[in-house]
């Protein structure tokens, strides 16, 4: 990437060179730098290289322009050759100037390439989140979703419904819409072929249509049609990703026709998709698919047949395109006004539910505004970073600037204009613009690597360096030198040159602007929550490697069962997982078995509000779970009063619930719960009351750090179609996958193998989780500190400047040394102490949101902040040192002298 | 271009100029391989920049201090047609006033201890 685009400017830095001497030479120059970039590279490294390349770019530059003089005769024609002569000339000066104070261009440079590669690849970030899959054409598309209200949105919280019962989609479908409609949703399921063993993937259900309608065509073979049939009478076509095809069948240009088995039943492969395509959502809204079916092959027709005509069902999603001469708002009209006949004639379930038409968006209709939000928020971050980047090398300007007035007076008075001198200056800051853009697509390239790296996979095509991603960056570091250059380039070159020329103290009268300042402190400010976050994440991560977690860890197992992926109806599904749980626990070395629909650290949010039958408003938020007979008594979690969920409480039975200590500290504030009744919506359902029969210790929910409130129903009672099995064994991690993989092959040998997990994996994830972001809150934190202390340093370097003559005075007329340099300082503190303020604030508000306070922290809140606000301190002093120094080396006679 | 039979009129040379003359030699070569032969002859601490070279091989040539060659037969390199150059005779004369120029300068520098070392 360094070659490709030192080389782009090598090529075109050749263009000064007069159009005769490219036509001899180009090739062989091009061939001579590359040569030479090669050599460095080889003998000393990328960073050799680069280095070549930027010289040798200059060189080019120089050399042509001379070449082009020579030619011409001493200067090129007319006014433009003069102009173009005097900005080549402005240039080499500046570029020996920056060579002269290389840390001032070093800190400069860096400071602008960070800055730059921070703004693009938060850029790159925005885009690569709204990124729509390959192929989709999106013009008139519309998903077709429920608005809920009443207590269905509270239910919800607010968001859409997604999914409409399959009576609803054929409602839609065979009304006069001006929408052409199509049914799809994602299910998990499992692929196999003669020579392919049982995997796991993805799998998208459609009806009739749907790829004519998104616009997608396949790139070998067909995609699925109107022949293929739906929900009924479904055809054996199936249609394959991309990836699926590189991956699992060896890029085998035969592939097409071939025989497979989804979800225990025979199928054809028809086509193969482009790659990029894995579903119309990209993967910020919808699970990415890696086959196609038609609808009537969904694992949940198999298992409940009767869901068909089931309206309280809600499971297929609806993707529609207006008809042609249809505006969105009159196919809106008509499905609002077919809800509201859906909801007098079918009150019980469709009474809250408005359906409406919204325009398609790339991350799904419920992320719009997530979306959207933190699309801002990622802009205003990069406008912010770009912004301080800018504040902070116009103080360095400033700074230099101020230091070499003499020298600009003494250009003035021998006739310079104004413009010249400000040409002059802003010349310096072209060409560090220039170096900073190179290091601005260097550090992106680092970044979107790292990220890549981080989160796993390959370079997607949206984070690819492109050559307009390039020339942006290239364009915005020259922008940027408008707004840093600018400034201290007129402020300088303003009238009153001369009375500088009498002042050889310094100073002037200028003063710190007070954007610089506030600048200055917010920098400092905005570090101080990321410190004091890492802190705390740490601490959370040291607490948690030995907290009481409520449960033993130690000698857990668990497995996913992907029962409804295997195509099983509910009975069979029933079957499999009873006939699983008994050979397990019949297993030499198990002690208890038990079944779930999640598990203590597994990163799943199964939220729901909990209330009172009493009350209108729920108390709690609340983790549920539901769990077969004795699952707590096999995670080894204390229970408190009252009983755990145990085989009476069967499906026939009166709903009951088992909750967490801390959940019934918030319900029950002063009883102990036991026989009392609460209600909530299990997974946004309609409300249901359930018999509290027993409390437990609190214990760990999806992550060690989300608070505790939780509780426990029967799975007889609420049944899922996630099933974990859970065992306490005597047994290590690998006998306890020999063990799950042998009683599930006795069971089904098509079945996938499960993936088993011990409780001790559980728990190092989560530590690592905690640490991994302790890390990423402290790079953040030393980023942002760094920037302050090159904000800080700009501001009080000029701030002494400026009052040289005065702290001269003060010590012509008895101030010592010492008392100077700690007056400069304090000066420090003071310019920083409101950001520190914000800052605390700032961190109290990210600590309590992030709920890292999950349990009383204690001392290590208080010692988190203090921590964070001498960090600042530290670095600020550090980057006032070099400034408060040369304030107390001022010699007294030349600022008298100067007087 | 310079008066072809007063090599002292170009005096002193130019930097590039002076050391193209003498990474040439009596040989002929390409770009490249002057590049390569500078960095040869002075053990590596000379090195000249392709902007610089190929400004110079243009200017010598107007100037007459070097010529066109024909490619040896055994360039076989298969990349970018290439031009030889080789040193003319004028250019002979040019290096070794601009040598003589140098020599002088160095004796001066020589006598005031400024090249102990070397003069050994």
């Amino acid at each position: 990437m360094i070659r490709r685009t030192t080389s782009a400017l090598y090529a075109l830095a050749l263009r000064s060179f007069p159009k005769a001497h490219r036509a001899q030479y180009r090739e062989e120059m091009i061939a001579g730098f590359r040569n030479g970039y090669l050599e460095r590279v080889e003998a000393s490294g990328q960073l050799a290289g680069l280095g070549f390349g930027l010289t040798a770019t200059a060189n080019a530059l120089s050399a042509g322009w001379g070449e082009r003089r020579r030619v011409n005769g001493k200067g090129l024609p007319g006014q433009r050759g003069r102009v173009l002569e005097g900005l080549i000339s402005d240039l080499r000066y500046a570029s020996r100037a920056l060579a002269r104070a290389p840390m001032f261009t070093a800190i400069c440079t860096i400071s602008l390439g960070l800055g730059l590669g921070a703004v693009f690849t938060i850029a790159l970030f925005v885009n690569f989140l709204h990124t729509v899959p390959a192929g989709v054409q999106t013009e008139d598309m519309v998903e077709v979703v429920v608005e809920p209200s009443g207590p269905l949105r509270a239910g919800v919280g607010g968001w859409a419904i997604e999914t409409w019962a399959y009576p609803d989609y054929l409602d839609l479908r065979d009304t006069e819409t001006g929408l052409s409609l199509a049914g799809w949703d994602v299910a998990d399921s499992v692929l196999s072929a003669s020579d392919i063993a049982p995997l796991d993937v993805s799998a998208m259900f459609v009806t009739p249509g749907y790829f004519e309608l998104i616009g997608v065509s396949a790139a070998e073979g067909r995609v699925l049609t109107a022949d293929d049939g739906g929900l009924s009478s479904p055809g054996p076509g199936v249609i394959i990703s991309h990836r699926l095809w590189t991956t699992i069948f060896d890029s085998d240009p035969t592939t097409v026709g071939r025989a497979v088995r989804v979800n225990r039943r025979e199928h054809v492969v028809v086509g193969i998709v482009a790659d990029g395509f894995r579903g119309h959502i990209n993967s910020r809204g919808a699970r990415q698919a890696d086959v196609w079916l038609p609808l009537g092959h969904h694992p949940i027709v198999a298992a409940a047949p009767d869901i068909i005509g089931d309206r309280s069902a809600d499971w297929l999603h609806l993707a529609g395109r207006l008809d042609a001469g249809v505006t969105r708002e009159q196919a809106n009209g008509t499905i609002v006004a077919l809800s509201s006949q859906l909801a007098e004639d079918h009150p019980a379930t469709h009474e809250f539910r408005r359906g409406t038409a919204a325009p398609y968006a790339s991350t799904g209709t419920n992320q719009i505004f997530e979306m959207a939000a933190i699309s801002v928020l990622f802009y205003a971050m990069s406008g912010a970073v770009l912004v301080i980047v800018c504040l902070n090398i116009a103080g360095m300007m400033l700074v230099r600037t101020a230091s070499r007035r003499q020298e600009l007076a003494v250009r003035e008075a021998l006739g310079a204009s104004r413009w010249r001198l400000a040409r002059y200056l802003m010349s310096e800051s072209v060409v560090m613009a220039l170096i900073g853009g190179v290091i601005g697509i260097a550090t992106l390239r680092a970044a979107t690597v790292t990220l890549v790296w981080w989160f796993g996979g390959t370079l997607p095509p949206e984070w690819e360096l492109t050559p307009s991603r390039i020339g942006a960056c290239l364009l915005l570091a020259l922008a940027t030198t408008l707004l840093f250059g600018l400034l201290p380039s007129f402020r300088f070159s303003r009238g009153g040159m001369l009375s500088a020329m009498n002042d050889d103290a310094g100073g002037g009268g200028w003063k710190v602007g007070r954007a610089h300042r506030v600048a200055a402190a917010l920098q400092a400010g905005v570090a101080l929550p990321f410190f004091a976050l890492g802190g705390l994440l740490f601490h959370s991560a040291q607490t948690a490697a030995v907290a009481d977690l409520g449960f033993q860890p130690d000698g857990l197992y668990a497995a996913s069962l992907r029962v409804q992926a295997a195509g099983y109806s509910e009975v069979e599904a029933d079957a499999f997982v009873q006939g699983a749980r008994e050979r397990l626990e019949a297993s030499p070395g198990v002690t208890r078995v038990a079944v779930a629909d999640g598990l203590p650290l597994d990163y799943e949010y199964r939220r729901t509000r909990v209330r009172l039958p009493s009350e209108e408003i729920s108390r709690a938020r609340t983790q549920v779970t539901r769990v077969g007979s004795r699952y707590l008594e096999t995670l080894g979690a204390r229970v408190l009063r009252g009983r755990g969920i145990d085989a009476q409480d069967h499906a026939g039975a009166a709903p009951v619930a088992v909750i967490s200590e801390s959940l019934a500290a918030r319900l029950f504030p002063a009883g102990n719960g036991i026989g009392e009744s609460i209600v909530t919506a299990i997974d946004g359902d309609r409300d249901g009351e359930f018999t509290v029969v027993g409390v437990v210790a609190d214990l760990a929910t999806s992550q060690m750090q989300t608070e505790r409130p939780q509780m426990f129903v029967p799975i007889e009672q609420q049944p899922s179609s996630r099933v974990y099995l859970v065992a306490r064994a005597r047994s290590d991690l690998e006998g306890m996958s020999a063990t799950f993989s042998r009683v599930i092959a006795e069971l089904d040998p098509d079945f996938t193998r499960p993936t088993v997990m011990s409780g001790e994996q559980l728990v190092d994830d989560s530590v690592a989780d905690l640490l991994e972001q302790s890390t990423l809150s402290a790079v953040t934190a030393a980023t942002a500190l760094a920037l302050s202390a090159l904000g800080i340093y700009g501001v009080v370097a000029f701030m002494v400047t400026s009052r040289r003559r005065e702290m001269g005075v003060r010590i012509a007329l008895g101030a010592t040394r010492r008392k100077l340099l700690v007056s400069v300082l304090i000066d420090t503190c003071r310019l920083i102490a409101p950001g520190l303020i914000l800052g605390l604030a700032l961190a109290r508000v990210a600590v309590t949101q992030t709920g890292l306070l999950w349990e009383a922290p204690g001392l290590a809140e208080p010692v988190a902040y203090t921590a964070a606000v001498m960090a600042a301190l530290v670095v600020a002093i550090i980057a006032s040192l070099p400034s408060a120094n040369r304030a107390a080396a001022i010699e007294p006679l030349e600022a008298i002298r100067a007087e | 271009m310079a008066d072809a039979s007063d090599p002292n009129a170009l005096l002193p040379l130019k930097n590039s100029t002076y050391r193209v003359l003498l990474a040439l030699a009596d040989e002929s070569l390409h770009g490249y391989a002057i590049m390569q032969s500078l960095q040869t002859i002075t053990g590596g601490r000379e090195s000249i920049l392709p902007g610089t070279l190929y400004a110079a091989l243009a200017r010598m040539e107007d100037e007459g201090l070097i010529e066109r060659a024909t490619a040896p037969d055994d360039d076989t390199s298969g990349g970018p047609a290439r031009r030889y150059h080789r040193r003319t005779d004028f250019g002979r004369a040019v290096a070794e006033a601009e040598s003589e120029r140098i020599a002088t300068l160095l004796d001066v520098a020589r006598s005031q201890d400024m090249l102990a070392e070397r003069a050994k």
